[in-house]
Order: structure tokens, then C-alpha cells, then sequence
């Protein structure tokens, strides 16, 4: 397949689309799974948690 | 002070648990109807036949014009949840405006980006003053201002009040600009157009964008229901951190 | 050891406070400042940790090393508490102890007053007993053998009143000393007494005297003394401390409310705003660019100084700071440093795609964010000075930014002129680029000297 005139530009385009998009992925899953381990560590100390 | 919340803090550990349920059940299905629509959306996209005068860099629209529809959705978003806020006193509602602003400042950096990769070919320049992509700077400026309020204030309720006011004179202010910007480009404009999507484009060429466009959104549903979660967790170790504190 | 304070004065703001204070405490010994308020009690604390200079008379402190200050021996226990709400309990205390000289961990310390197991948490979320015990841990955490306490009771509840009481038997007991100001008793059997404010005053009773010590070139408006502290492991010592202050500078822009990248956006705010001022030829511009974007980090960069010592002023630790070892002209040259590294650095490194905004060619880029990164300490250091007036001013606001413009003109002429010359013309990029980095330098050195005169010159 011959290359499209600027491919550079297509490339650059549609690769920073999945930069974007792997980025806000990963910072969902990593900001969840650091607030669930927070939790799992406050809770371990016995917080003192009376609500459910 | 933070002092004053310790009484209130058990308060905002019921409610969200319901909607924590609710969000670990459906993000499953959200994060399969995603994928399923972004492969239906490339396989589009390379099908799609190039543009007799700009070649396949036409092809670059398909992730400009959903990141462009994305920022203003996301904004509109953030006003119904400022009006949460701040009319009807919903608990989740400031969750929803906090992490709303991220994901639409980073698919507004997105247009912006696409759209420089899109001039270039054009116009043989990375950034070009017209009427659109100087509305969605602005714009883009707005949401960065938002996220500095937000994490500039540590009380997330009081941020949260702040923030919606912001949020909804954005909103009003957002058509203001883009007629202002519209009204100062052809002010200054001379002679030339500068119009992205150019004089005309085939419409068989426009068939991948409405399923990029759902595509698109369907991931901003599945971010920010995640992201709401993260946050609401994150408020749970705030209040059990009080709480902590209350006890010692 | 002897603590000892010979007929000394207070005159301020052209206001006679006290005069006559003549008190000599050894080890062991308290003595309890009482009076009623406005008596100058907490005047006279700062006055012995060295912050104030007497109008007349001296302080002294016998048997410690003799270039040292008293306040290098001393702990201040102010009225604030010197507590960073982003930096959590842990945090606090390990930058001050670490600050101060200690160089064993200060678990122990929290422990002692029961905040142990509160460590992690941030100090925003301490209520004001907790934040009270907090800077007490401080004084257990290092070890000076005299303790200037102003009204330590306030704000504590009576287990902390009982732990502190018990704190100072303890450090009676080994052979400290304890000066305080306070409206009841503390606890402490056999404490001497001295009562401000029973006799009125009248301005012509107090005259200055002539200084006492061969201090070079003090005089009765002199506020602090010159700062000693010889010798080479006071060197280490200084070194850690500016180490330790730097680090905890960073640590606080970047956390919430910190303000590090609220610059970045200002300009990227400055920069948007040109175009719909100018219009959007592209011409025009390119050649106008590398102008426009050192004014937009010329002014990011005075918005952001008031962060730069007026935050430390106001919670009470720029007191702790300037009383210790550690040269004020260096202590306040790494606030500087890590100011700019948070502040003015970014904006360099935001330049170029800035730069890409306003259609400037890779060269003009290149050439702009190469002055913008020699230059921008120069405005960071410049407005540390400025920084220095307001604190002793006690003025914010747009103050400070008026002040310290004009100061920054030689650096914009210079910055803006060694951007331009990388498109032609008759100057040469070497010329003012060179002459930018003499006047960084010179500002390395002037900025710290000049602000450390100028906080010298307050109380």
C-alpha cells in the first residue's frame, strides 16, 4: 500500500488520540486501585467506621 | 476550618454506595459496547475514500470533530451537575463536575492537537487564529481554570460550590465567545477562509463519523463513571481520615 | 549556663513597651513573664530569641558558644503554629527537625505527645489542640536547652495542659531553662516572676544607648544580629538545613493549593489574549512573538511572589527560620531557587509550544525558550527582593509587582533582544544572551543579600 501524502500528520493525529485515551484509562485505574488499597489499609487499622 | 465537617462526615459515607453498586455492575457492559463501537468506527475510517483535494489528512476530522462535540458535551455536562450543586443539593453531583473536567480538558487538548496536525497539510502552519479552533483555546483555557480551582481549595464541597458557579458562567459565556471570535476572525480576516473542513467534503466520506462520534462517547461515559467512583472512594478516605483524626 | 538579660528596653513603632528588664535564669530554672495584655510579653520572648534587637540594654546567654546567637539555642513556641496543612504530621515535624539540626528520627517525639498515630495524616485535618501538641513536638524532637513559651496553654485541652507541664519538669530537670509568657500558673513550683507592664511609660525614659557589643555597624535600628555560626560541621550542618528547606518547598508547590503549574497557566492566558488584541495575522505575530511571550512569563512570574515568603511569614516559620543557624542570605536563596524551579522553570519549558501558538519558526522557538531559561531566575531572584519588602511591609497584593518591575526591565531588554536576533538583523545572539546571564548572576547574589537586609531590618 503506497503511503498517503502526510501520512506524519495522520500518524501524529490518530497517535495522540490513543496517548489520550490510554492515558485517561490508566489514570481511572490507577487512582482506583490506589484509593481501594488507602481504604484497605485504614480499614486493617480500625478506623472506627460506623457507617456501612 | 475542616473541623467543622467531622459531624457531617458520616452523613457522606452512606449515600454514594448505591450509586458504587450501580457503577461496578454496568462498567463492564460500558467497557465492551466501547470497544465494540471504536472497531466498527476504524474499520470505518480506513474504508472511508480520501478527499479528492486533501487526500487521506481528511481522515484526521474523524477524531477532531468528536473530540470538538466531546469538550462542549463535557462542559454541558459539568452545568447540569453545577445546577445539581447548587439548585437541588445532590451528593453526587460535585462528584460528577470534579472528574467530568479532566476527561473534557484532555479530549479539548485532543481537538486542539488534531486539529494543528490537520492545518499543517493545509495551511502549512501548526496554528491558525480561526474562528473554531481559537473558541475551543478558549475554551480550553476555561476548563485548565477549572481544574486549578478544583484543586486549589482542599474542602471538596466548598470547591464544589465554587466550581459550579464557574462552571454555569462558563456555560453562559461560552456562546458570547465563540460569536465574539467569529465576529473578530472575519473582522481581520482579508481575504482567505479558514475553514477546517475545507470548501466541501463528499458526503460518502462523512460515514465513519457519526459511529467515532458514539464511539467517542460511550468512552466518556465509561471514564467518568469510573472516575466517579475513584472519587467518591477518595472522599471516604477523607472522611475516615477525620474521623481518625477525631478520635486521637 | 546562664541566661541573663541586663536593663533592657523596648522602644517600637516610637512606642515605649518596657524598660528596666533585668532577669538572670541558670539551669534548671523558669521564670514566668506575666502581665496584663499589651504589657509586651511576647515582645520581650521574641527580643530573646533574637528577633528584635533591645533599644537598650542586652541579652545574653553564658556558656554556649559565644559566635552563636541565643536563638540558635533557643526554641520559640509563638502564638502560630509553623504547621504546613499540606505536609502531613509526620512530615511537619520530620522537615523541622531535620531543619534544626537533629539528626535522629522524631517518632519518639510523637509518641511522647500522642499524635503517633496520626502521622499520615495531613495537618490541615488537626484541630487546633492537636496542632498545639503538634509544635510541642517540635521542642522534643530537638534539643536547645532554652525554651521561649508564649502562652503555650492556649488551645489545649487539660490532658495536653498535663503533658505539657510534665514536658517542662523534664526539661527543668535536665538542666534546661524555660522563659514564659503566660496569664496563669503552668505548674511549675518555684519559677521566678517577672510582671510587665506596671509602671507607665513615658517616651523620654527611654533613650537608646549606645550598642554594647563591637558589632560592626549595629545600631539601635538594627533588628537582628548578625547572623554567626562558624566552624566545619556547622558547615554540614547548613547545608542539610537548606537541603532539607528546599526539598519541603517543592514538596508544597506541587501539592493541593500549592500553586506550581497556576503559572503555566497565566501564561498560556497572556499569550491567547494577544492575538484577540492584535488580530490573527500571522505575519505580524511571528515577528511580535518572542516579545509577547517574555512579557506573558515576565508577568507569571511577579503574580506568583507573593507565594515566595509572605505564606512562611504569615503561619510563624519564617520566625524559626531566620532564628537558626543557617545564613538568612541562603536560607532565602534556595526559597528562591525552589521557587523558581517550580515557578519559572515550567514556563520555560512551556515556551516552545507557546511559541507554536503565536507561528514562530523553530529557530525564533529555540532561540526564545533558551533566553527564557537563562532569564527567568533573574526575575525569580529579582522578586525575591520585592518579596522581602512586602513581608516587611506587610503589604501584598499588587504591591509587590509594582516594586519589582521596573527592576526587571534590564532582563526583559535583554531577553526580548537576544530572541529577535536570531531572525537577522544588526545584533548578534551572543551579545545580549551574554549580557542576560551576567545580570542573572548578578541577581544570584544580590537578590538573596538585599532580601536577607531587608527581613533584617524589620521585626
Amino acid at each position: 500500500m503506497e503511503l498517503p501524502a502526510h501520512a506524519a500528520f495522520i500518524v501524529a493525529a490518530y497517535g495522540a488520540t490513543v496517548l489520550v485515551m490510554v492515558g485517561l484509562i490508566a489514570w481511572v485505574i490507577i487512582d482506583y486501585r490506589a484509593q481501594t488499597r488507602v481504604l484497605a489499609d485504614l480499614d486493617a487499622r480500625g478506623s472506627g467506621r460506623k457507617a456501612s | 476550618m475542616i473541623v467543622q465537617e467531622r459531624s457531617m462526615a458520616l452523613i457522606q459515607l452512606a449515600n454514594p454506595s448505591r450509586f458504587l453498586a450501580l457503577v461496578g455492575r454496568v462498567l463492564p457492559w460500558l467497557v465492551v459496547a466501547s470497544l465494540i463501537a471504536f472497531a466498527a468506527g476504524i474499520v470505518l475510517v480506513l474504508l472511508a475514500p480520501d478527499d479528492y483535494q486533501q487526500g487521506a489528512t481528511v481522515k484526521i476530522m474523524f477524531v477532531h470533530v468528536p473530540a470538538a462535540w466531546l469538550a462542549s458535551l463535557i462542559w454541558a455536562v459539568m452545568s447540569v451537575a453545577a445546577l445539581g450543586t447548587l439548585v437541588w443539593r445532590h451528593p453526587l453531583a460535585d462528584v460528577a463536575a470534579k472528574t467530568a473536567a479532566p476527561i473534557g480538558a484532555a479530549f479539548t487538548f485532543l481537538c486542539l492537537f488534531a486539529g494543528s496536525m490537520w492545518g499543517r497539510p493545509m495551511w502549512g502552519t501548526y496554528w491558525v487564529w480561526d474562528a473554531r479552533l481559537t473558541s475551543v483555546l478558549v475554551m480550553f483555557l476555561m476548563y485548565l481554570g477549572l481544574i486549578a480551582l478544583w484543586n486549589t481549595v482542599e474542602d471538596p464541597s466548598r470547591a464544589g460550590r465554587a466550581a459550579a458557579i464557574l462552571t454555569l458562567v462558563g456555560a453562559l459565556n461560552l456562546p458570547i465567545i465563540k460569536f465574539s471570535v467569529d465576529w473578530w476572525n472575519t473582522l481581520h480576516q482579508g481575504t482567505s477562509v479558514f475553514r477546517l473542513d475545507g470548501p466541501s467534503i463528499h458526503p460518502a466520506i462523512l460515514t465513519p463519523l457519526p459511529v467515532m462520534t458514539i464511539a467517542f462517547t460511550l468512552l466518556f461515559v465509561t471514564l467518568h463513571l469510573g472516575a466517579m467512583r475513584n472519587e467518591i472512594l477518595r472522599r471516604r478516605v477523607r472522611t475516615l481520615r477525620l474521623l481518625q483524626a477525631q478520635g486521637a | 549556663m546562664m541566661l541573663s538579660a541586663t536593663n533592657v528596653a523596648c522602644v517600637r513603632g516610637g512606642l515605649p513597651i518596657f524598660r528596666d528588664i533585668n532577669f538572670t535564669i541558670g539551669a534548671g530554672q523558669a521564670l514566668l513573664v506575666t502581665g496584663p495584655n499589651g504589657s509586651g510579653k511576647t515582645t520581650l520572648l521574641r527580643m530573646i530569641a533574637g528577633l528584635i534587637r533591645p533599644t537598650q540594654g542586652q541579652v545574653a546567654f553564658a556558656g554556649s558558644d559565644p559566635d552563636a546567637s541565643v536563638g540558635e539555642d533557643a526554641h520559640y513556641l509563638a502564638h502560630q503554629d509553623a504547621l504546613k496543612p499540606s505536609l502531613t504530621v509526620a512530615e511537619n515535624l520530620g522537615f523541622w527537625s531535620r531543619f534544626l539540626g537533629q539528626k535522629t528520627s522524631p517518632e519518639a517525639a510523637l509518641a511522647a505527645v500522642r499524635l503517633d498515630g496520626l502521622a499520615g495524616l495531613p495537618a490541615a485535618y488537626l484541630s487546633a489542640g492537636q496542632r498545639r501538641r503538634l509544635s510541642l513536638a517540635r521542642l522534643l524532637a530537638v534539643d536547645r536547652p532554652i525554651w521561649l513559651l508564649d502562652e503555650p496553654t492556649a488551645a489545649l485541652d487539660s490532658a495536653g495542659q498535663v503533658l505539657l507541664a510534665q514536658m517542662m519538669r523534664d526539661h527543668l530537670a535536665g538542666g534546661g531553662m524555660i522563659v514564659a509568657a503566660t496569664h496563669g500558673p503552668l505548674g511549675l513550683d518555684g519559677a521566678k516572676e517577672l510582671r510587665l507592664g506596671d509602671t507607665q511609660l513615658e517616651l523620654d525614659m527611654v533613650a537608646p544607648a549606645p550598642p554594647a557589643r563591637s558589632d560592626p555597624g549595629s545600631s539601635p535600628g538594627q533588628a537582628l544580629p548578625p547572623q554567626a555560626g562558624s566552624g566545619e560541621g556547622s558547615a554540614a550542618l547548613t547545608m542539610s538545613s537548606l537541603a532539607v528547606l528546599f526539598a519541603r518547598d517543592i514538596k508544597i508547590a506541587l501539592r493541593v493549593g500549592g500553586g506550581a503549574l497556576m503559572g503555566v497557566l497565566f501564561f498560556l492566558a497572556v499569550v491567547t489574549l494577544i492575538p484577540f488584541a492584535l488580530g490573527p495575522d500571522l505575519a505580524l505575530l511571528r515577528r511580535v512573538g518572542p516579545a509577547v511571550l517574555w512579557l506573558g512569563a515576565l508577568l507569571a512570574s511577579l503574580l506568583a511572589l507573593d507565594r515566595l515568603l509572605a505564606v512562611d511569614q504569615d503561619d510563624g516559620s519564617l520566625d524559626l527560620i531566620v532564628t537558626n543557624r543557617a545564613p538568612l542570605e541562603l536560607v532565602v536563596g534556595t526559597k528562591a531557587l525552589a521557587h523558581w524551579v517550580t515557578t519559572g522553570l515550567p514556563l520555560a519549558v512551556a515556551s516552545p509550544l507557546f511559541g507554536v501558538l503565536l507561528n514562530l519558526e523553530p529557530a525564533s522557538i529555540g532561540a526564545t525558550a533558551l533566553t527564557l531559561l537563562a532569564g527567568t531566575p533573574a526575575l525569580t531572584f529579582i522578586g525575591l527582593i520585592g518579596a522581602a519588602l512586602a513581608v516587611a511591609l506587610r503589604r501584598g497584593g499588587i504591591l509587590l509587582p509594582v516594586l519589582v518591575l521596573p527592576l526587571t526591565i534590564p532582563v526583559l531588554i535583554f531577553g526580548v533582544s537576544a530572541a529577535n536576533a536570531v531572525l537577522g538583523g544588526p545584533v548578534s545572539f551572543g551579545t545580549p544572551f551574554t549580557i542576560l546571564c551576567a545580570l542573572t548572576l548578578i541577581s544570584l547574589v544580590i537578590g538573596p543579600f538585599a532580601a536577607a537586609a531587608t527581613l533584617r531590618h524589620t521585626d
